[in-house]
């Protein structure tokens, strides 16, 4: 199996299967450009992250393969456990997953930001990112 | 700066979308002064039109109504709302209804669509009449052609199919005309019946729930439930005597009343007489499979029902609540299920009261729903919001068979994505190394043109695949005002490696370019955008120089003429 190197904004390696780095058309584009030899740098996105991100693919490829016994309900607990988390974090979810261009998560992560602001009235939602400002600061 | 700015204006776009229209309305737009912005902004009504013409159960399921009182906008966001009269004032500013400059007068509305009169287009006495139809929330309106009439038409009815097309239908008093969307034109028959035993959605509708249609001049009512395929009418101010069960299987219900009659009881109390108002009662249940249609009446003064199959109970003078209990026992839905309550009947302070249940409400307990009737007209009414409308562009503009085709195919199942890989394989063929915006330009003129009438935009900035084929052919293109905007959102997205410049080029020498100024956005090392309402619709730059696609006419064909300029600081001079 061809191996993937992928370096992150701290500059920590991640060695992933191709099969799974093809899965953001960003790093496919920059493969076809620059080819397996060298580490694919992404600056924009936190080691944190990125691995939040080889997470959410190698589950959902696992799930998608063959023979998975994973059932909906098994992949929807997943989801919604992988979004549970601070805002701060689910932003830098949303960027990533746009930088990267990984279709799936960006919608997940879109839609449960669309859903904390369905359920709140405007004064939370407003509270809620200017916290999320706060702590990112 | 807000936490939202880092995330971007595309992004952020893409999250509102997800919203459904009430809350971008109510929500949205109080959050932040970008918010603000973004909620009325094109591109978010596009985007939510994208949203839910792919997805049928887009967006909130409970329905939505607006009414309008004079240029009063009152907008209920749930079914819950309504039925307890909490609505919420509109802002004109961000819901249009009508064409902007044009006095617009409502008749109908379907699926989210509305369809009115351009008063202002037709004189007075006129033997002619100018019909618009259009989506208040994506703000496109397409002016009818005009039709002549010589008699005052009685009924309008908007009829709008799941495949997008609509009709309008005008009925005189023996003909009716027909306006089909897909061949754009007027047609006619002489047969009235044919326009209430069409299975459409019909009039102010509430998807799923019922139908409601409210005669403007003699505030008549008329019911039509909707469920599915399945339609019942209720037509005739009287009693409701000419009902059509056109299907069956229906498990809503519906009461309405009939206005003429309570307001000409009204005035008959107003004079001392002790009349009170007649109100009716519609529903419709199904047991064992089959759909029963049952009506009601109740007169105060006889204290008891009419026409009914089943007795109903007074409660107070001016209040009645009737229930249906289904007492036989034969297999259906259990007994709450099948009950009916309807709303109390306020009358001297002119407050009408009309209800709709559904079937989940019929559990609830009593409501009261309040609509002023006799000055509200609903407006608006959808469930799946603006799945319509989102201003394709038009068949004249698009010149070649092949390019109408690609102009025209849905934009959210991305088929437009596919006109860079004809544009690569156009050049693959030419075995010419021709710049791909030049191949667009010369093959495809008249995607120019959409963009000069300002349709396109959005593909441009939204679609990944177009982006793509902007960082191979290094070239970009709108005639859009707000281009840099769109540039630097298209810039973040798919970061382009390259620093970007952007340079105000103030004209300076450009001969056929007129007097606007033009925007030179430096976005590669190769490529370059112009931007400028009317004559220049392509650039490329190389170095110092730069290339323009001028043509004296934007909407002439093949008309168009390469001219070479020098970048110079600030200015950009003739080479």
């Amino acid at each position: 199996m061809v191996k993937v190197t992928l370096k992150s904004a701290e500059g920590d390696v991640f060695e992933v299967d191709e099969e799974l780095a093809l899965e953001s058309l960003m790093v496919k584009n920059m493969i076809e450009d620059v080819g397996l030899d060298s580490a694919i740098s992404l600056p924009n996105v936190s080691s944190t992250i990125l691995a939040k991100v080889i997470e959410y693919i190698k589950f959902h490829m696992d799930a998608q393969k063959d023979g998975s016994k994973k059932t909906s309900e098994e992949i929807k607990a997943f989801d919604d456990d992988f979004v549970n988390v601070g805002i701060p974090t689910l932003f830098e979810m949303v960027l990533a997953s746009n930088y990267l261009n990984v279709k799936s998560l960006l919608s997940l992560t879109c839609n449960t930001v669309a859903n904390m602001i369905k359920t709140k009235p405007p004064a939370e939602v407003k509270e809620m990112f200017t916290s999320a400002k706060q702590a990112k600061a | 700066m807000g936490a939202f700015d880092a995330l971007g204006d595309d992004l952020v776009l893409d999250i509102l979308s997800r919203l459904s229209p009430a809350d971008i309305i109510l929500k949205a737009g109080r959050i932040c002064k970008q918010w603000h912005l973004l909620a009325r902004s094109q591109e978010l009504r596009e985007a939510v039109a994208r949203r839910a013409a792919g997805d049928p159960w887009f967006g909130d399921l409970e329905p939505w109504l607006v009414l309008q009182c004079g240029r009063r906008l009152l907008l209920y966001p749930s079914l819950d709302a309504l039925l307890n009269n909490q609505g919420r004032e509109l802002d004109h500013r961000s819901f249009s209804v009508g064409p902007p400059g044009h006095r617009f007068c409502f008749v109908a509305c379907s699926l989210g669509l509305v369809c009115g009169r351009l008063e202002d287009l037709d004189q007075t006495g006129s033997e002619a009449m100018t019909l618009a139809v259009g989506n208040p929330l994506t703000n496109a309106w397409t002016i009818l052609p005009r039709l002549d009439v010589k008699e005052k038409p009685w009924e309008y009815v908007f009829r709008v199919t799941r495949s997008g097309h609509y009709h309008v239908d005008v009925a005189f008093a023996t003909l009716v005309m027909d306006y089909n969307s897909q061949t754009n034109d007027w047609g006619s028959y002489h047969d009235p019946d044919r326009l209430m035993s069409t299975p459409y959605f019909v009039g102010s509708c509430i998807e799923g729930i019922f139908v409601l249609r409210v005669d403007k001049r003699s505030l008549s009512w008329r019911i039509y439930l909707t469920k599915d395929q399945h339609v019942v009418f209720y037509q005739d101010r009287h009693h409701f005597s000419h009902e059509k069960t056109l299907t069956t299987g229906l498990r809503d219900s519906c009461l309405s009343s009939d206005p003429d009659d309570c307001d000409r009881e009204y005035e008959n109390t107003k004079h001392g007489e002790d009349e009170k108002p007649r109100v009716e009662l519609a529903g419709s249940s199904v047991r064992g499979g089959q759909a029963s249609v049952e009506r009601r009446q109740w007169h105060p003064q006889l204290g008891q029902s009419m026409q009914a199959s089943k007795p109903c109970q007074k409660r107070k003078n001016r209040e009645f609540q009737e229930s249906i209990q289904h007492d036989d026992p034969e297999p259906g839905p259990s007994k709450e299920q099948v009950k009916l309550d309807c709303a109390t009947h306020e009358f001297g302070n002119q407050r009408k009261t009309y209800c709709l249940f559904r079937e989940f409400l019929l559990a609830s307990a009593f409501k009261e729903c309040c609509w002023p009737t006799r000055r509200w007209r609903p407006i608006l009414s959808w469930r799946a919001l603006p799945c319509l409308m989102t201003s394709p562009p038009s068949l004249e503009q698009a010149s070649s068979a092949s390019m109408r085709e690609t102009l025209l195919e849905d934009p959210s199942r991305g088929r437009f994505a596919a006109l860079p890989c004809r544009i690569q394989s156009e050049r693959r063929q030419r075995r010419a190394r021709v710049p791909a915006h030049r191949v667009l330009v010369e093959i495809f003129p008249c995607i120019v043109e959409a963009m000069a009438a300002n349709r396109v935009k959005t593909f441009l900035a939204s679609s990944r695949l177009w982006q793509r084929a902007y960082m191979l052919s290094s070239a970009v293109w709108s005639i859009s005002s707000d281009l840099p905007r769109h540039c630097e959102r298209m810039d973040r997205s798919s970061e382009l490696q390259a620093s970007t410049t952007l340079k105000n080029v103030k004209q300076s020498g450009l001969g056929p370019l007129g007097s606007s100024s033009i925007l030179l956005k430096r976005l590669t090392s190769s490529s370059c955008v112009i931007r400028d309402r009317i004559p220049v619709h392509m650039s490329a730059l190389h170095g110092s120089k730069v290339s323009l696609a001028v043509s004296s006419d934007p909407l002439s064909r093949g008309n168009w003429q390469w001219r070479d300029y020098r970048l110079q600081s600030e200015c950009i001079r003739s080479s």
